[in-house]
């Protein structure tokens, strides 16, 4: 067994692995957890006073 | 909300702020290689040749803009994503004077000649081992203050720079190794077809993860915080960073079409670059989508304009990349201009808007203030910056496909058509058009650094409290 062999056979394990974490993205019950994830960038001191700024602003 | 300590905008204020000069030094150094091609007695050699200006030119735009611009966001979202204080200590600042001292050892290295002829990878041995410590130096920051964060989730931006951090430094490190024969001199290790491969697997991977990958970050931190709205698909988002990770690695080659790399190499860099559409695009309409019920933030936001142009530049040039690897359009395209037109399609469109776009977040929150000192020259910046993005690319496609077309002109007899000068000849129109859009574009940093300055002067440094997390998973 050389390289010729666990080339081939490392990529394999890395396609498979892709499919698995697309598989693990795309699950459902990820929903609320992806949703609260996505709000991170607006979970800051100021990005409550932005807001603040804005809604007084009418933006 | 439990308020403890502040953040560690030092650094941050430091990078964004050499963003912009060594985006003026970097892009006036372009202007002018571009004015000695039109007007050849402009060369004044040897160290202000265009052979020697050109790299200087490149490793200035990417490396210390491009660099600056990475710092400074990547060390600002990091902490605010985290929700904790940047960690690592001394690390912090010899990260910003190190790469300072990198960039200026660039500029005196370059024109004096010494290199090591790799592209994008010219700078002598001593330099490379200095990046090598402030890049662990980074790595060790970034990744100590992911480690110490006090939300469980990492965020989608911090995914891809810490893949970048991650991948420069094994491409810098792989791609650098030499033997040194005194201070200024050093020969790659590999030979041949290999020392090819090798610098095209980095010469790509730096366009992958340098120019791609951590600015990614970028986007899917400041297009949400802009657009005040949150990423259009968070799982997208996942599989385009897992897809571009899986994928980006093996496109090298097609930078060595028709070359003594073996065929079969030469073809698998051409399949990789076609796959390598779906999670560019897919990560182009993520961002754009983001403004999904917030277009009218468009008509008068210049933030948000130059984001979104950037992912429009960003979509046709992750479109054009792949036409390109195609071998029988490789066999038109290489060696021309289009190839140039290509490149600064990608580099002014996206990587220099969505910096410019993101520094423009910054500088007022970084500074004390609610908005730049002159808002409308924000948007007078961004027609500057496209319209000398649009005259550069057009006439660089232009100019490509003409001289593609005329170097591979055959007469009846099997002769050629076209000298080689005729091409040259027949490129000088499309050339003074590519100098006018690069003065375009310049004239936007400088409007910029301008507007930077002004706003420092009116700004107030204030310290931003670290918010401690309400138990997000």
């Amino acid at each position: 067994m050389d390289a010729g062999f666990f080339a081939p056979l490392f990529t394999l394990v890395a396609f498979f692995a892709f499919l698995g974490i697309c598989a693990w993205a795309f699950d459902r019950n990820r929903d609320a957890d992806f949703a609260a994830a996505a709000e991170l960038p607006f979970n800051d001191p100021e990005a409550e006073a932005e807001r603040r700024r804005a809604l007084l602003l009418g933006r | 909300m439990q308020h403890t300590t502040s953040y560690n905008d030092k650094v941050v204020r430091q990078f964004a702020v050499m963003t912009v000069i060594w985006g003026i030094v970097g892009m006036l150094v372009g202007v002018v290689i571009a004015a000695q091609l039109v007007w050849p007695e402009l060369n004044a050699g040897p160290y202000f040749h265009f052979g020697r200006l050109r790299p200087l030119h490149t490793n200035a735009v990417i490396f210390a803009f491009g660099g600056c611009a990475l710092f400074a966001t990547s060390y600002y979202v990091v902490q605010r994503t985290c929700h904790t204080r940047l960690w690592g200590g001394p690390l912090i600042p010899f990260t910003f004077w190190g790469w300072q001292a990198v960039i200026l050892l660039a500029a005196v290295t370059l024109p004096l000649g010494i290199t090591q002829g790799k592209e994008y990878a010219e700078l002598e041995w001593p330099i490379d081992v200095l990046i090598a410590l402030v890049w662990i130096a980074y790595a060790v920051v970034f990744f100590g203050t992911i480690a110490r964060r006090t939300v469980s989730h990492i965020y989608v931006a911090n995914w891809f720079y810490g893949a970048f951090i991650i991948a420069v430094a094994l491409l810098h490190i792989v791609n650098s190794a030499a033997v040194p024969v005194s201070l200024s001199k050093s020969f790659s290790v590999y030979a041949g077809a290999q020392d090819a491969m090798v610098q095209w697997w980095y010469g790509h991977n730096a366009v992958g993860f340098f120019l791609t990958a951590g600015f990614l970050g970028m986007m899917y931190y400041f297009v949400p915080k802009q657009a005040g709205r949150p990423v259009y698909s968070y799982r997208l988002s996942i599989v385009h960073f897992w897809a571009l990770i899986f994928t980006y690695m093996w496109a090298g080659p097609h930078h060595l079409h028709y070359t003594a790399l073996p065929d079969w190499t030469q073809s698998v860099g051409m399949v990789f670059s076609l796959i390598l559409l779906a999670p560019s695009w897919g990560g182009m309409i993520n961002g754009i989508m983001t403004l999904s019920g917030a277009w009218h933030k468009l008509r008068d936001d210049p933030i948000l304009k130059f984001l979104v142009t950037s992912l429009s530049f960003y979509g046709m040039s992750t479109f054009e990349g792949p036409m390109m690897a195609i071998k029988s359009v490789n066999a038109l395209s290489h060696y021309t201009d289009w190839t140039v037109g290509h490149v600064h399609s990608g580099a002014l469109g996206w990587v220099a808007m969505v910096s410019i776009g993101s520094i423009y977040f910054l500088l007022p929150r970084l500074f004390g203030r609610s908005e730049m000192y002159a808002p409308g020259m924000v948007t007078v910046h961004f027609w500057l910056a496209t319209i000398g993005t649009v005259l550069y690319i057009a006439s660089m496609w232009i100019a490509g496909v003409m001289q593609g077309l005329m170097w591979r002109a055959i007469n009846a007899d099997g002769t050629l058509a076209y000298s080689f000068v005729e091409g040259v000849k027949g490129s000088y129109p499309f050339w003074a058009i590519r100098w006018l859009g690069g003065v375009f574009f310049l004239s936007g940093m400088l409007l910029m650094a301008w507007n930077m300055f002004r706003t420092i002067a009116a700004g107030k440094v204030a310290p931003v409290p670290v918010v401690a997390a309400a138990g997000h998973h």
